[in-house]
């Protein structure tokens, strides 16, 4: 079906109407868009939407608009993940999904729902044994034309309340850019999450910090250290290392925490890789990765202000909360 | 409650055994061997008289047509005297497929969603396992020659399941605040797990099929929420070999249930009765 709704911001027929009609219809921008197409068209279009239910998310990672959705009651959580291309970020995510899935969370934690299970599933199928080839690393995320991230979304219960997850699974060139240059005009979803995430980590990338292009790795990271350190504004940030299977040259390691130290003072480092520990083989759930969601989840996010200028999809969360 | 209607809305994609369930509720309800009796003869047995015959035939039921939707209405009383008129569905498992696949819910769908006193979900746990993943099976073994031949891309089915909740609690709450229906999940095909006598089906959910077992936990409660396990046949039947016994005696002495302790009977209706309970104490 060829035809869409013309009211900005809704995705009807393939989503339900923003306008908030069960049924599309009874919707005045639906029907003033039926109402003047070509008899056989339109005929077509009445034929397929009239009575069905349609829903509110499509399963796929979601956009800034379909924020709206998940406004309502509870508390949002916006994940920021800041690093270079194939540093494992988008593995690391669909470990958090699969270790989920097993039933592997931190202590009290438990899943209630998600919007994104279509794109859970995308990122994390490249993680399981249903290929004939076994599992291989997640592709590269493109950076492609969009200019906002994809966001994943979780509901979780953990001890203390209901918490819906936003994690974005964006691209390692935005933040390249956005790290040389604050204004890049390729950096605009890096700038949106830098203005809208309650949590950050910056990924650091042991295979590429201990292989042949360790300088101008370091160096890069260097750089996102300071453009994070300027923008944090006493936000949770987490130093994450990544591959942390790989043994990273000492002196690297000491430049570089020598310059997160400088630039985000207050942080924590963790350690993940999808190997166990030779201790913890049986575990099945890799290193650090548990810990690292526990923290994600349990940190205060209290005390930043989201400015709705800047970050109008984010104020509107604070403002009032989100669906559960 | 001494007189109630209670309308079963049941969700199951094709091969977990819906149209088998069915046919032997009734047998099971007709010769009083449950705790549900009927009170007055259905007027009309035509929705399962296919499954029936061909059970009693030792052969199992043929599947039920896509596009078939039928609903049959038992007048039954329980043992402590409540009288229920239950509605039964009995349909073509691709219409939930289709459901889920197209995002798209029909009418006559979201009727029976809003009109439901309790929902049941049909898991058949052999067809809905989980495939290995990079921490079930290390990372050591990435390398070596793939040699499980049944292994198939696919997308997990506790994610599908998840999600066709999410679209039945969704659309059910388009007509204002409250709670939804009560829901018990049956896994069916049990005999087919080989699993000992005494297993919680609780716990067999939980551990197939986790991110299924804890959306449920969260969303619905245990007050709110059964888990059974659910033989309707007891044994699998063969189109190829009719099942002497089965001619012989009446599929009605075959199958049980397992109850949330983990005890088997024979009485098919228990999870019916549990729903009547669990309705009765909302």
């Amino acid at each position: 079906m060829s035809k869409k709704c013309p009211f900005p911001d809704c995705y009807a027929p393939e989503m339900s109407c923003s306008n908030g009609e069960a049924k599309l219809e009874e919707c005045a921008h639906w029907k003033s868009t039926t109402e003047t197409t070509q008899s056989s068209d339109e005929h077509q279009v009445k034929n397929e939407t009239n009575d069905e239910f349609l829903f509110p998310w499509t399963g796929n990672a979601m956009g800034a608009v379909d924020l709206n959705f998940l406004a309502g009651t509870g508390s949002t959580r916006l994940l920021m993940m800041a690093g270079a291309a194939d540093a494992g970020k988008t593995s690391l995510l669909a470990a958090f999904y699969l270790l989920i899935a097993r039933g592997i969370s931190p202590e009290g934690v438990s899943f209630a729902g998600s919007l994104t299970l279509e794109g859970w599933e995308n990122i994390a199928s490249s993680l399981r044994w249903s290929m004939k080839d076994g599992p291989s690393f997640p592709a590269h995320t493109s950076s492609g034309a969009g200019r906002r991230p994809g966001l994943l979304h979780l509901s979780l219960r953990t001890p203390t309340k209901m918490c819906e997850l936003l994690a974005a699974d964006a691209p390692g060139e935005w933040f390249s850019a956005w790290a040389s240059n604050q204004q890049a005009q390729q950096a605009e979803g890096a700038r949106w999450l830098a203005a809208c995430s309650d949590v950050l980590l910056v990924i650091a990338d042991s295979y590429a910090l201990s292989g042949p292009a360790r300088g101008p790795a370091r160096k890069a990271l260097i750089d996102l250290f300071r453009r994070i350190g300027s923008e944090l504004n006493g936000r949770p940030v987490a130093l994450v290392w990544t591959k942390c299977d790989v043994a990273v040259p000492e002196e690297i390691t000491n430049t570089i925490r020598d310059a997160a130290a400088r630039s985000l003072q207050n942080y924590l480092e963790f350690h993940v890789s999808m190997h166990p520990t030779p201790q913890a083989e049986s575990q099945n759930h890799g290193q650090g990765i548990v810990e690292l969601l526990q923290w994600i989840l349990a940190v205060s996010t209290s005390g930043y202000y989201f400015s709705p200028i800047d970050a109008p999809e984010r104020a509107m969360l604070s403002t009032f909360g989100a669906f559960t | 409650m001494n007189d109630a209607s209670i309308r079963i809305a049941l969700f199951g994609e094709s091969d977990v055994g819906k149209s088998h369930y069915g046919g032997q509720l009734l047998s099971r309800i007709e010769t009083e061997s449950c705790e549900l009796k009927m009170r007055v003869t259905p007027a009309d047995l035509t929705p399962f008289d296919e499954v029936r015959t061909q059970l009693n035939d030792g052969l199992p039921a043929s599947h039920t047509p896509s596009s078939v939707y039928r609903e049959s209405i038992w007048q039954v009383v329980t043992e402590h005297g409540q009288q229920l008129d239950l509605t039964w569905p009995d349909y073509g498992g691709e219409q939930v497929r289709q459901l889920i696949d197209t995002r798209r819910m029909g009418p006559e769908w979201w009727d029976r969603i809003q009109s439901a006193d309790g929902w049941i979900l049909m898991v058949r746990p052999k067809l809905a396992k989980q495939d290995a993943d990079i921490f079930s099976r290390p990372l050591g073994d990435v390398r070596r020659p793939n040699t499980d031949a049944d292994i198939k891309p696919h997308r997990s089915s506790q994610a599908r399941l998840v999600e066709l909740l999410q679209m039945l609690l969704h659309s059910y709450q388009t007509r204002g605040p409250g709670c939804p229906p009560v829901l018990t999940v049956l896994l069916s095909c049990w005999d087919e797990l080989e699993l000992a006598e005494g297993i919680k089906p609780s716990e067999e959910l939980a551990s197939r099929l986790p991110l299924l077992w804890s959306f449920i936990n969260n969303r619905w409660g245990s007050d709110r929420s059964a888990v059974f396990g659910l033989s309707a046949l007891g044994t699998a039947l063969s189109t190829d070999k009719a099942n002497e016994e089965f001619r012989n005696r009446g599929p009605e002495h075959f199958g049980y249930v397992v109850s949330a302790e983990g005890q088997r009977t024979s009485d098919l209706t228990l999870p019916i009765v549990r729903i009547a309970e669990m309705i009765r104490h909302r």
